[in-house]
């Protein structure tokens, strides 16, 4: 029987050698590519949710640009968050600001309302809110310290 | 086989012969070849040993690949789904908090704070949770006064400062508001299929929610209340109209 070593083999050739080498680089491209996916999976179910928080500095700028609604939505977020004044007593001051900036709000509509009303009833109904709100605005500017000059500003809005 | 020389028999491994001693020519030839035989046996099986170690290196190395390539495809199909995953997750968890969320929301109903109770549902992410289901409609409502307010409050700084939010116009907004006013309208009529949704102190929640709505929108807009009730019968187009005329 003739043996197959017995042919002559190309010179300097190992067969398989250059099919194993590719087969090798070929594992180690799909290991990277599996870790990095799995990075990625990682990444995104564990920063699932985005927690919107405002600083107090970040609050008072924006009610310096006179952008009330905004601030007031970052109060209310915040809030929600449970960044409130017991938490971090730098936010008085801001929520103090736009307490007032929202019982003006609800007061300038209440108190306009309440002098178009024709019922008497609904008109002193009406009154009372106003009344209710243009306490917690006055409430809301003591709260409101050495920066109580802003509400100057947002009064400038409703009048 | 015979012995060359004595005629008597012999084995063919037999280098002598065992009764005249002479030596089995035969016998050298047959070592001769049985240890060509051997020889290319022992190659033949090197080369089977090689070529199957050879096959069994490629075939792990092909399953290696195959599994990696299937864990790939497992961990994209994962990527692509990861925000149903994470709805589960979230849900799985609101769940385990519902009663306290429950409660909370149910404080701020109380205190009738309209922009809390949305901002609440909105940053703890609980608006479309199954365990939430029975707010749904508090929760539109409130979503709706949301928006309402913020129209409201832009169209009064716009009025004030005009160069303010210049990339609104006034139509703009009040056709934002008549939207919010209307979708509002929509959320207090009765669920047939849910009526707990629109029952008892959600009901109560929501109607007040609409008659401050329709009061800021009385004092904003210079009409009376009675008008302001009225526009539970208008469309959308009709209400832009009205509150249109009334900033004129």
């Amino acid at each position: 029987m003739k043996s197959k070593t017995n042919a002559k083999r190309p010179k300097g050739r190992t067969p398989g050698t250059g099919s194993d080498k590719l087969f090798k680089v070929l594992i180690v491209i799909l290991a990277i590519v599996l870790v990095i996916m799995l990075m990625i999976l990682g990444y995104g179910l564990r920063h699932s949710r985005y927690i919107y928080t405002s600083t107090p500095n970040e609050i008072l700028m924006t009610i310096r640009n006179g952008h009330y609604e905004t601030a007031l939505s970052d109060v209310k977020y915040n809030i929600a968050n449970g960044e409130t004044i017991s938490e971090n007593a730098d936010y008085a001051m801001p929520y103090a600001l736009m307490d007032y900036y929202e019982a003006e709000s609800l007061y300038v509509g209440y108190s306009k309302a309440a002098a178009n009303a024709t019922d008497e009833t609904e008109k002193a109904q009406l009154e009372e809110k106003a009344s209710a709100y243009l306490s917690q605005m006055e409430d809301a500017k003591s709260r409101a310290g050495e920066l109580a000059f802003m509400t100057e500003d947002m009064d400038k809005v409703f009048n | 086989m015979k012995c060359k020389h004595c005629g008597s028999n012999l084995n063919i491994e037999d280098k002598f012969c065992p009764y005249c001693g002479e030596p089995n020519p035969y016998a050298t030839l047959h070592q001769k070849e049985m240890d060509k035989y051997k020889k290319d046996y022992q190659a033949t099986k090197r080369d089977v040993l090689e070529q199957s170690s050879r096959f069994n290196r490629r075939t792990v190395k092909v399953t290696i690949i195959a599994i990696m390539v299937a864990l790939i495809a497992a961990v994209m199909v994962l990527i692509f789904n990861v925000d149903n995953i994470r709805y589960w997750k979230e849900d799985r968890d609101i769940k385990a908090h519902s009663a306290q969320y429950k409660a909370e929301i149910d404080q701020l109903m109380d205190d009738r704070d309209y922009l809390g109770v949305i901002y609440y549902f909105t940053e703890k992410h609980i608006a479309y949770s199954s365990s939430m289901e029975e707010y749904d409609n508090v929760y539109s409502s409130s979503q709706r006064y949301r928006m309402f307010y913020e129209n409201l409050m832009i169209l009064q700084s716009k009025k004030a400062f005009p160069d303010k939010y210049a990339y609104y116009t006034q139509s703009e907004l009040i056709e934002g508001l008549a939207k919010d006013i209307v979708g509002i309208y929509e959320e207090l009529k009765p669920n047939e299929y849910h009526p707990e949704r629109t029952e008892g102190e959600k009901m109560e929640y929501m109607e007040d929610l609409v008659a401050h709505m329709e009061t800021m929108t009385a004092g904003y807009f210079g009409i009376t209340t009675e008008e302001a009730r009225a526009m539970r019968n208008m469309t959308t187009s009709r209400i832009s109209v009205m509150l249109e005329d009334s900033c004129r």
